[in-house]
């Protein structure tokens, strides 16, 4: 049950961001290489944060 | 019997993990998960099912409380002590130091970027580590109706949480999980 709780505040927090598929893909990723690959936290996020980074600047240079 | 430097080895983890918490402590609970459960042995899957389901029906800071649980196990109050403070102790200290940067430079288009790149990230470990427990609690395919359930009922209604963990744990002292 509290677990439930758990996954529903995430799903809830990114429903906003659903029009975005750069966020989309990079929760999946992160949720995917974290719940399954159990990499550890340090990789998942050295590799996935500066690439979404980088994906937020495109979109927001796009978007200008 | 827990050897001497296991409660070295839990805190100075526990630093490692509380200073990389982007999104707060439950986005780093499946490498906790790891290191206690899988790696060391310490605790079993179903003590830190257990600890993350009693932490999140108390209020107050709960994931403090959880990894006070987990020190509890290794190395008594001591250890209680020492985990409970590496999991609220580096975060503070490095939000304290980096919030008049991170305050001096809040309209910088740089900052948003930085924010909109942080947040998909973020909200995945958080799913992920909800998943994590829900495996980890591993009772069967009821709780596992019950998980999707709760999921369910949080999206589509705005009922108040604690009526749902108050019937998981009615449901569990029954004997029905």
């Amino acid at each position: 049950m509290a677990a439930g709780l758990l996954i529903a505040t995430g799903i809830r927090i990114l429903l906003p961001h659903r029009g975005r598929p750069a966020a989309l893909l990079f929760a999946a990723l992160a949720f995917g290489l974290m719940g399954f690959g159990s990499l550890p936290l340090l990789v998942v996020l050295v590799v996935l944060v500066p690439l979404s980074i980088a994906a937020a600047g495109i979109q927001n240079a796009r978007a200008r | 019997m827990n050897s001497p430097s296991a409660p070295i080895a839990l805190t100075a983890h526990l630093v490692a993990l509380s200073s990389i918490s982007c999104g707060g402590f439950p986005t780093v609970l499946p490498d906790v998960r790891n290191f206690v459960v899988a790696t060391h042995g310490w605790v079993t899957d179903q003590e830190f099912a257990n600890f993350f389901a009693i932490a999140q029906s108390i209020p107050g800071p709960n994931m403090i409380l959880m990894m006070s649980f987990v020190g509890w196990k290794v190395w008594g109050f001591p250890g209680a002590v020492a985990s409970a403070f590496a999991t609220f102790g580096p975060p503070c200290a490095m939000y304290f130091a980096a919030y008049r940067v991170w305050d001096r430079f809040r309209d910088a288009p740089w900052q948003r970027i930085v924010r909109l790149g942080l947040v998909p990230v973020t909200i995945g470990l958080v799913i992920a580590s909800g998943t994590v427990m829900a495996r980890a609690a591993d009772a069967g395919w009821r709780a596992a109706v019950l998980t999707i359930a709760a999921i369910a009922i949080t999206l589509a209604t705005r009922l108040n949480p604690l009526w749902l963990l108050l019937g998981g744990g009615a449901l569990g002292g029954l004997g029905l999980l």
